[in-house]
């Protein structure tokens, strides 16, 4: 609403400068209270800018150009959390944790002024507003196909988000790794990670299937999972090429499971299906470390893995077959 | 220029929203947290974000 109303450079200068403030807000955060509350604020201001970076592209580039320069905007987040990955554990380990998240607060303040001003000139290109909405059909929400694509997708989510929360934890904890060299790691496999990703559409491509590439991924990952689970039992020295594997595993399905949700729900429901998709998206990556909390209190830390991959096997049946 | 924008803009975003359980180790310190109650906290960015999308539905 913000973005329909005020437009990209607006939305995305305040939500750039909104995340650096309430990043600065978590030095005088009372208590892990005080903290909670403030990271909620963080994600609340640091979120709009997704969507309206993608409607700039939308706005700038023509639909020859679109495509690629989609693509390319994709891969902020495998570069965001490469660089956090990076540069946040080294940070922290010199000002502690309020310090270290200065950093993407500095870089939050840094971009602000630069979106003011160089989004400033009106759109050229972007002619085309997207599809008509005259003559929607009827909403493909009537049927179980789509929510079982967001199903799959949410049930993914756990063992992306828990992978992402505890890997470099494990690594310190389980495996006596420095934070920094486990971050500087972690920031490598977003390499292969991001690739995996081109991959997977590849292949999808190929063989005509979003979701049949998706349900191998799931229960490729699932497996490696529970692998991973078991490896301080089995073969302690297989826990850090398999949690390695499991960090790019985990990301690989994001984007054939957006492009099936938007290819399910047609071209004149696709922005509400994929901001709906988003949603979901959220709301896995928030309830995943709640409920991993309770595995780690009861049983530990790498039982969360067998429990991903509890999820895995359940989007293995979500997910819909003969479906594209 | 305003795919480099768009880019790091959202790069700024992503570390903002993700960044916390990379600090893990040191937000249990700060907080005499324990692994679970610390990726409890990592998780709360979410929230935020999840509330902003479903108020702009």
């Amino acid at each position: 609403m913000i973005i329909d109303r005020y437009g990209e450079r607006f939305t995305m200068t305040a939500s750039l400068l909104l995340t650096a403030f309430f990043l600065g807000l978590l030095n005088t955060a009372e208590g892990p209270i005080g903290a909670g509350a403030v990271l909620v604020l963080v994600g609340a201001a640091a979120g709009p800018v997704n969507a309206a970076s993608g409607r700039l592209i939308l706005g700038w580039f023509t639909m020859r150009e679109r495509g690629l320069a989609m693509g390319i905007r994709q891969t902020a987040q495998p570069l965001g959390i490469a660089l956090s990955a990076a540069a946040l554990p080294i940070a922290a380990a010199h000002w502690g944790f309020t310090g270290a998240m200065l950093l993407p607060a500095a870089l939050a303040m840094v971009m602000a002024p630069l979106v003011a001003v160089l989004t400033a000139t009106p759109r050229q290109k972007g002619t085309d507003p997207g599809p008509a909405t005259a003559s929607r059909p009827a909403s493909p929400y009537r049927h179980p196909t789509i929510w079982r694509v967001h199903g799959a997708s949410m049930l993914l989510g756990v063992p992306q988000f828990t992978v992402m929360t505890y890997a470099l934890v494990y690594l310190v904890q389980e495996h006596g790794w420095s934070a920094p060299a486990a971050g500087a790691v972690l920031a490598v496999a977003q390499v292969p990670g991001a690739a995996s990703r081109l991959l997977l559409g590849v292949w999808s491509d190929r063989v005509g299937s979003r979701l049949r590439p998706v349900r191998t991924i799931a229960a490729v990952s699932g497996a490696a999972l529970l692998l991973l689970s078991l490896s301080p039992l089995v073969l302690p020295v297989a826990g850090v090429p398999l949690l390695l594997a499991c960090v790019v595993l985990s990301m690989s399905h994001n984007g054939l499971t957006f492009t099936s949700v938007a290819e399910t729900a047609g071209l004149p429901w696709a922005g509400r299906a994929m901001a709906a998709q988003n949603s979901l998206q959220a709301l896995s990556s928030m309830l995943t470390p709640f409920m991993m909390a309770v595995v780690i209190h009861w049983y530990g830390l790498s039982p969360v893995f067998a429990v991903s991959a509890a999820f895995c096997a359940a989007a293995i049946v979500a997910v819909p077959i003969a479906r594209r | 220029m305003i795919l480099a924008v768009a880019l790091v803009a959202q790069i700024a975003s992503v570390s903002a929203l993700f960044g916390v359980p990379f600090v893990l180790p040191e937000l249990r310190v700060a907080y005499d947290l324990t692994t679970a109650q610390a990726g409890t906290l990592a998780g709360l960015s979410s929230l935020g974000l999840l509330l902003t999308l479903l108020a702009g539905e």
